[in-house]
């Protein structure tokens, strides 16, 4: 019966919650890994710097899965993290990370940015990139 | 007299009422205002945690993001609030923000909120603090406490009036009209209080009622009252002409026997002379009047001794140019005991002058024999007991002298039993002439006589036997024609002057009789104590008719 369900569950994964995320960076960044906290600072403009000092560069996707890395991170809604967005922007002071269309170009970007920091798709990752954090 | 300005009780009622009103305002007004003071408080607080739970989200945002201009627009917000005085807003690194507004007041407990950073529940990420307006709190409760107390000033204010016109019209008004009505009524006229026409049947209906009866009781009273003092007065004057007009003097004296008060008969009771009547009072009373002052002094004591009234007959002094006869009164006192100060004497004297005088001839006729004058034996006999019982001395010893008539049963016998009596007489007669005047003579019945011998010696006892037996040897002519002769035969016992018995006197003064008869008569004897009986005959001229 255990069998049963388990084999289930495998059969028809959900997509949208199952795709593993990983919060990846330059490949020469010396960071070994950073926490969720330390990438939530990093992404919602608490911080501009890495831990060890260096500008951090946030890079955002408009695909499906920022919600789910947003939900993974921070365990709130998408519209929340808009909401917030929108009255830091109202001030003129801060603006939200900038967003890329999909895994490829967030690659792109992080591999030739040495400050760059992203989210992609686990299944995306090679190793011209170093990860920081996986997201499950 | 000054006029007192006139008072109204109801002025007083609305002084009364209108402080005890401004009284309770204040009192519930002060009361509101704290209850008031402490509501707003409380209810500050709770706004103000409704306003921190408002802007809590995007505080937190502002201390998250560092973003100054987000915490500003927060905390200018907070401030337009009135109810608060000054915000902060802080995250514990670079944030530090504060809103104050320009009013100086006492400080107020902070409210602190700690915010949480929007992303994480359980960081901490900074704080906001609102301190309440102080000023707020006290411009509510203050306006709620003046509210209040208008309110409720107007209300008991009101109230107030309206029981003050009540009591004016329905109380003081109708009281009025009765206290001015009673003011112009006299005590015992014939006036009365109308009745109020709306009191009838209540407490005021009743009072006038009452008044009105209170009134018609005093009116009888008065004249009641009126009536008898006529009487009394009646009374009175009667008395007065009493005391004015009996023929008793009536008097008071104080305790030494000094005159205080008389009537104006007591001069004439007492027989004074007119002269002297003005000047009486405060003279020394018994001195004044009494022939034995210290009588009436006894009688003083004795009425102060047994404290009830003593009376005595007393002699009045004698006046110079009164007539020489005894003047009699009859006395009696009492003794007062006053009501404050010394103890005082009253007392009334009359004349009894003549009742003495008509006790003094009874007693005599009690006395003495109606026909001879001489003293009966039972008087005769007191004297002689008053003499033998006298303190002892042979001088002073009383000798007896027992007579007895010869021939006297025989003249009566022949010439009748007047022609007795006018012998008795006449024998009588002649015995004065032998005796001296302090000598006693009595007859002790038919033809027997007494007589008592007082400081005699006994030859001159022998000498006046002697002279009386001579006296009566004379004949006694009893009309023209007719000439009678008696003898007598005399007993004598002389006292020992040692208390002998008046028995024993007799005794022997028989026995020298029996001699003198034995041996004829016309002769005396005396038993003397110790000599025997001597006869002595005397040989009168013995003539017989």
């Amino acid at each position: 019966m255990k069998k049963l369900l388990l084999s289930l569950v495998l059969a028809f994964p959900i997509p949208s919650a199952q795709a593993e995320l990983v919060v990846i960076t330059h490949i020469s960044n010396n960071l070994n890994n950073l926490t969720a906290k330390q990438v939530q600072d990093i992404f919602m403009g608490r911080t501009r710097l890495f831990p060890n000092g260096k500008f951090a560069l946030p890079i955002d996707q408009s695909s499906p899965l920022r919600a789910e890395f947003y939900q993974k991170l921070t365990a709130r809604p998408v519209e929340q993290i808009n909401a917030y967005w929108a009255r830091i922007m109202f001030t003129g002071q801060a603006s939200p990370p900038q967003q890329l269309p999909d895994d490829k170009a967030v690659l792109q970007t992080v591999r030739e940015n040495e400050g760059a920091i992203g989210y992609i798709d686990k299944t995306h990752v090679d190793n011209t990139v170093h990860i920081l954090l996986p997201l499950h | 007299m000054k006029i007192a300005k006139k008072r109204y009780l109801y002025h007083k009622l609305a002084k009364s009422v209108f402080v005890v009103t401004l009284l309770f305002s204040i009192l519930t007004s002060v009361v509101f205002f704290l209850t008031e003071f402490k509501r707003a408080s409380e209810k500050t607080v709770v706004m103000i945690n409704q306003l921190l739970d408002t802007v809590e989200s995007t505080a937190a945002i502002s201390a998250y993001s560092n973003n100054i201009s987000i915490g500003e627009d927060v905390l200018k917000g907070l401030l337009r609030n009135d109810i608060v005085h000054e915000a902060r807003l802080s995250n514990g690194q670079d944030l530090h923000l504060t809103q104050v507004r320009n009013s100086e007041v006492a400080r107020q407990t902070e409210i602190i909120r700690i915010l949480h950073s929007p992303f994480g529940d359980a960081e901490v990420i900074g704080s906001l603090s609102i301190i309440p307006e102080a000023q707020y709190n006290l411009l509510e409760a203050r306006h709620s406490a003046l509210s209040n107390g208008i309110s409720s000033s107007v209300l008991i204010g009101l109230t107030a009036a309206i029981v003050l016109l009540m009591v004016r019209s329905s109380f003081s008004r109708p009281l009025m009209k009765v206290s001015d009505t009673l003011h112009a009524i006299e005590v015992g006229e014939q006036e009365r209080l109308e009745p109020l026409p709306h009191n009838q049947d209540d407490e005021l209906g009743q009072l006038v009622q009452d008044i009105n009866g209170l009134l018609e009781t005093l009116q009888e009273k008065f004249s009641a009252e009126h009536l008898l003092r006529e009487e009394i007065e009646m009374m009175g004057q009667q008395l007065r002409n009493i005391f004015d007009t009996t023929s008793a003097g009536i008097f008071l004296l104080d305790e030494t026997g000094k005159l205080l008060a008389a009537n104006p008969t007591l001069s004439k009771a007492i027989r004074l002379p007119e002269a002297m009547s003005d000047s009486l009072l405060g003279q020394d009373f018994p001195e004044v009047a009494f022939a034995e002052p210290e009588l009436m002094r006894e009688l003083m004591r004795l009425a102060a001794e047994r404290n009830q009234s003593v009376a005595q007959d007393m002699c009045l002094k004698t006046r110079a140019d009164a007539a020489n006869t005894a003047t009699w009164v009859h006395c009696l006192i009492s003794r007062q005991p006053a009501l404050s100060g010394a103890a005082h004497f009253e007392g009334v004297v009359y004349d009894i002058t003549d009742r003495i005088a008509v006790e003094t001839r009874i007693r005599h006729e009690a006395d003495y024999d109606s026909l001879t004058g001489l003293l009966r034996r039972q008087a005769a006999e007191r004297q002689l007991i008053k003499l033998l019982n006298a303190p002892a001395n042979q001088n002073k010893a009383p000798a007896i002298l027992l007579l007895d008539l010869d021939y006297f049963k025989e003249i009566n016998d022949t010439y009748g039993h007047d022609a007795g009596d006018y012998v008795l007489v006449e024998v009588a007669r002649r015995f004065h002439d032998c005796v001296r005047t302090s000598d006693i003579i009595a007859r002790l019945g038919g033809d027997e006589f007494l007589i008592i011998l007082v400081n005699c010696t006994s030859e001159h006892i022998r000498q006046i036997a002697r002279n009386i037996i001579i006296a009566l040897s004379k004949p006694i002519p009893l009309n023209a024609a007719t000439t009678l002769h008696i003898g007598v035969s005399i007993g004598i016992a002389i006292g020992d002057g040692y208390g002998q018995t008046l028995e024993k006197l007799y005794k022997s003064a028989d026995q020298a009789m029996y001699e003198v008869k034995h041996q004829g008569r016309n002769g005396f004897a005396i038993n003397q104590t110790g000599s025997g009986i001597i006869v002595e005959k005397i040989a009168a001229a013995k003539e017989r008719a």
